[in-house]
């Protein structure tokens, strides 16, 4: 088989070996399995053995620090430079795990201009099946090729595809100002903002026609040069081009954003776009990009940067070994190292002569984020103004949450279920796009909110925030957690997930936003040791100053 | 290391090319928060800031550049002393920087060999009077940023640790870029600089390909292309320095000020910092220009960059800051 995923990542095994530095690296989706290991197991063969790396891994793995056995040896400061510092590939097989400021620190290794010439590149493993748990964009955005071998069977790996070196060196393919005119153009018309993809496009056709042995760029170069780089960057997909099933227009597509009339009945591009459109297609990644449509230019990010910020190493603090606090090696020996001549040689030749009062414990600063989860009834007549009200106040909350390190998420339950609306974050940015447009109506599943929220929240708890939830309903709760129409189930199955909130130790307070109190409401506050709170004309203010009031406690 | 892309080569994004030279000509400015999309080249602007630069005059070996003697910390030891010009420091603070390196530490060589206490400089030593500059400044540690913001707020840096106590003055710019879809900055941090701008992605496709051709150049023959823009670069670098010789010169009238502070109390900005940049930034634009006294288009021109990051954030008004110190711009009919 010469087509299909494995010869895509075949490819662009081969494009990355010929202009590492130029194509940034390779990110690649693909379940663990055989699959995934045989597409690893080309990189040694094509792009020399690779650095792993772990997302697990500290600082001074990833960026050196002082070499103390080497130091104290040698009687001269050492330092280990870090595996970041490497003229080598690198292998990260879990970039979905990445934090932020690892894939940070990647990132500006791997050199935004410095790298240029040297074999750094990364191939991102990439396990996440969702675009939520995608790896930070920060880091992908870098890397300029892009495969999808989750459906890729054991059978339709071909080894034989996979063959190092050009038939001619990079530096004879040149490029005509035409070809930089339509990657250019192709991407604005696929809705890629970011002009590094246009980049990456050429830097890989480039090195797909030096594997040809041609010295300039064929149609099949750009081709495979497209679908390699744009296919995840993709954004939008004009409509004249749109394949047999067309995705949903896109939401707000800028006018001159999009210069299709500059394009049309231009054969070539046209093509292109469709090449693209297929892969989309075939990868059914369409989805995965709905988010991004609505802002284009980015998703998951903001969602990790949600995952746990915990430990923030401190300064060491001298302490005693009293088998609790962790020792700085480091610290210590730092403490203990100018006195050493004043100290004299230790008993037995030891080299190093070190005193209790050296000892430095370390310390680690443990903020556990917060995270706030609003449920907001979305049922009835009143509906929009509710969630409008709860949208306004998440958005105050966050403005000025920020400075605590506090996380939002909001959930509407409406009809027979409920929803995530907005998953945990802390970008004001992201809560805007995700809250543009708000569904509203229908009956009140008041404990599918419940359930919903009581999920999301220990969910939350074991990615290392602390959850709290804010419902917000009139109480009116008539419809089950089966979806049935039952006044009284619902009520029952209500107050069970109230009280599993509560046996969780999840703090939650009830904004009762009904004209009159709801007795119901009170009484399950009242049963389940939660805060009541009405608010007949609960706006966006009022709501922030509770949600304020419940974190504070 | 590889030349830095040429400053005059960047394609369109006047608003950052503006603030990156207005903070060249008045260093007091208190640097430039670039905040946007991805792929706008908003580092390449700042690594190229540097070639705008003009050089300073340090004594040699002296770790913190300072000018004259009586500056040297005594921690440095004897040095040379004679004057030399060297380039304005344009300090690199990666992410993932330890908090040694950012202030310095213990130096262990010494202390090893010779059973010295010795003071090692950091990154905050190196970067005293020039430019401190921060890639994805939103995604720093905390305990870096409070370091900084220290430093930032008494021009000094003191370390208490190992048994050493040393100060030394830093006095840096700083140059931060980030995309705010990472998170939010810390409005204390935030407030530290005296410009911001938003970069967002090209929309005009002719645009967008001269970028590219661009970059495809430099990347291609890198000598070439510096050479064919030498001569920009160089004419910008003089009308920097042209414009700080004749900045005090620039006439400032009542009219102008009023102006000003009509202008900051419209818009509610907090404190008088707002003011005083918004003026600072207006007057290095009227140099740059070559003008002789401040007027209302300066500070009509400059007036985005230099509040926007300041206005009490209003969640519930989509338009971005910028729009709004538009908006009442407008109505001021300024």
């Amino acid at each position: 088989m010469t087509d299909g995923p494995w010869a895509h990542a075949v490819t662009a095994l081969r494009l990355l070996s010929i202009d590492p530095s130029g194509l940034g690296g390779l990110w690649l989706r693909a379940r663990a399995g055989p699959v995934r290991d045989a597409a690893f197991g080309l990189i040694p063969g094509l792009l020399g053995q690779p650095v792993k790396l772990h997302p697990a891994w500290d600082r001074d793995a990833f960026l050196g620090g002082l070499d103390l056995a080497r130091t104290l040896t040698s009687h001269h400061e050492c330092r280990n430079p870090g595996l970041l510092a490497r003229d080598a590939a690198f292998l990260m097989p879990s970039g979905e795990r990445l934090e932020p400021e690892k894939a940070a620190w990647i990132a500006t290794a791997l050199g935004r201009d410095g790298a240029a010439g040297t074999r750094r590149c990364l191939i991102l493993g990439d396990e996440s099946g969702a675009p939520d748990e995608a790896p930070p964009i920060l880091l992908t955005e870098q890397l300029g090729l892009f495969v999808d071998l989750t459906d890729v069977a054991l059978g339709d790996i071909d080894l034989s595809l996979a063959r190092a070196g050009a038939t001619r060196p990079l530096a004879e393919v040149a490029l005509a100002p035409a070809d930089i005119d339509e990657m250019v153009t192709v991407a604005a018309r696929l809705g890629i903002d970011s002009l590094r993809a246009p980049l990456y496009a050429l830097a890989a056709a480039r090195a797909h026609a030096a594997l040809a042995g041609r010295a300039v760029l064929a149609e099949d170069d750009k081709r495979a040069a497209v679908e390699l780089v744009y296919t995840v960057r993709a954004t939008q997909l004009p409509a004249e081009d749109a394949p047999a099933d067309p995705p949903p227009p896109p939401e707000d597509r800028r006018e001159n954003d999009n210069p299709a009339d500059a394009g049309q009945g231009d054969l070539p591009q046209d093509l292109l776009v469709q090449a693209v459109a297929l892969r989309m297609a075939e990868l059914r990644i369409e989805r995965a990009h709905a988010a991004r449509r609505r802002g284009a230019g980015g998703d998951g990010a903001g969602a990790k940067v949600a995952a746990t910020r915990r430990g923030s190493p401190k300064p060491s603090r001298p302490g005693r070994l009293d088998g609790r606090g962790r020792i700085d090696l480091i610290g210590t020996l730092r403490r203990a190292v100018p006195w050493q001549t004043l100290r004299g040689a230790g008993p037995g030749g030891m080299a190093v002569r070190i005193l209790p009062s050296d000892i430095q414990i370390k310390r680690y600063e443990h903020h556990s984020d917060r995270v706030l989860v609003f449920v907001v009834d979305a049922s009835g007549s009143t509906a929009m103004t509710r969630l409008a009200e709860a949208k306004g106040a998440v958005e105050l909350f966050l403005s000025r949450a920020y400075a605590r390190r506090d996380h939002v998420a909001l959930i509407g339950f409406r009809g027979t279920g409920a929803e995530i609306l907005l998953p945990p974050t802390r970008s004001l940015v992201q809560t805007k796009k995700h809250l543009a447009a708000l569904p509203g109506g229908g009956g009140t599943p008041l404990a599918a909110g419940l359930v919903s929220a009581g999920d999301l929240a220990r969910m939350s708890r074991r990615h290392g925030l602390s959850p709290s939830i804010l419902v917000m309903t009139d109480g009116k709760a008539n419809v089950a957690l089966d979806g049935s129409a039952d006044r009284a189930a619902a009520r029952a199955d209500g107050e069970r997930a109230a009280r599993a909130i509560r046996l969780d130790g999840i703090d939650l307070a009830i904004i009762d936003s009904g004209m009159r109190p709801n007795p119901y409401l009170k009484d399950l506050a009242g049963q389940i040791d939660a805060d009541y709170v009405p608010l007949p004309r609960a706006d966006a203010h009022g709501l922030s100053r509770v949600a304020g009031a419940l974190l504070d406690d | 290391m590889k030349a830095a892309f040429p400053f005059a080569a960047i394609v369109g994004q006047d608003d950052m090319k503006l603030a990156m030279i207005l903070t060249a000509i008045d260093p007091k400015l208190g640097g430039v928060l670039v905040f946007g999309d991805r792929g706008t080249g908003k580092s390449t602007a700042v690594r190229a800031l540097a070639a705008l630069l003009p050089p300073i005059t340090a004594l040699r070996g002296c770790p913190v550049n300072s000018e004259r003697a009586e500056d040297v910390p005594d921690w440095a030891g004897q040095i040379d002393g004679t004057a030399e010009t060297r380039p304005t420091p344009v300090v690199d603070l990666p992410l993932g920087v330890t908090e040694d390196r950012v202030t310095g530490a213990l130096d262990i060589e010494r202390a090893l060999t010779r059973g010295e206490k010795a003071f090692q400089p950091g990154l905050l030593a190196q970067a005293n009077r020039g430019y401190l500059y921060i890639d994805e400044v939103n995604l720093l540690e905390d305990h870096i940023v409070d370091l900084l913001l220290d430093v930032a707020q008494s021009g000094e840096n003191l370390v208490e640790r190992e048994g050493l106590s040393v100060r030394h003055p830093a006095r840096f710019v700083l140059v931060g870029s980030g995309n705010p879809e990472e998170g939010e900055l810390r409005p204390q941090l935030l407030d530290r600089f005296g410009l911001s701008v938003e970069v967002r992605s090209p929309t005009d496709v002719a645009q967008r390909i001269e970028v590219i051709r661009r970059r495809d150049a430099f990347e291609t023959d890198a000598e070439a292309f510096l050479r064919k823009w030498r001569k920009k670069d160089a004419a910008i670098r003089d009308a920097v320095l042209a414009a700080r010789g004749v900045l005090a010169k620039v006439a400032v009238r009542a009219p102008a000020l009023k102006l000003c502070a009509e202008l900051c109390m419209a818009l509610g900005s907090d404190g008088l910092r707002g003011e005083l940049t918004l003026y600072r930034a207006a007057r290095a634009l009227a140099a740059y220009e070559g003008a002789t006294a401040l007027k209302a288009q300066h500070i009509r021109r400059v007036a985005p960059m230099a509040l926007a990051h300041r206005l009490r954030r209003d969640p519930l008004d989509d338009a971005g800051s910028t729009v709004r110190v538009q908006r009442v711009l407008e109505e001021m009919g300024a």
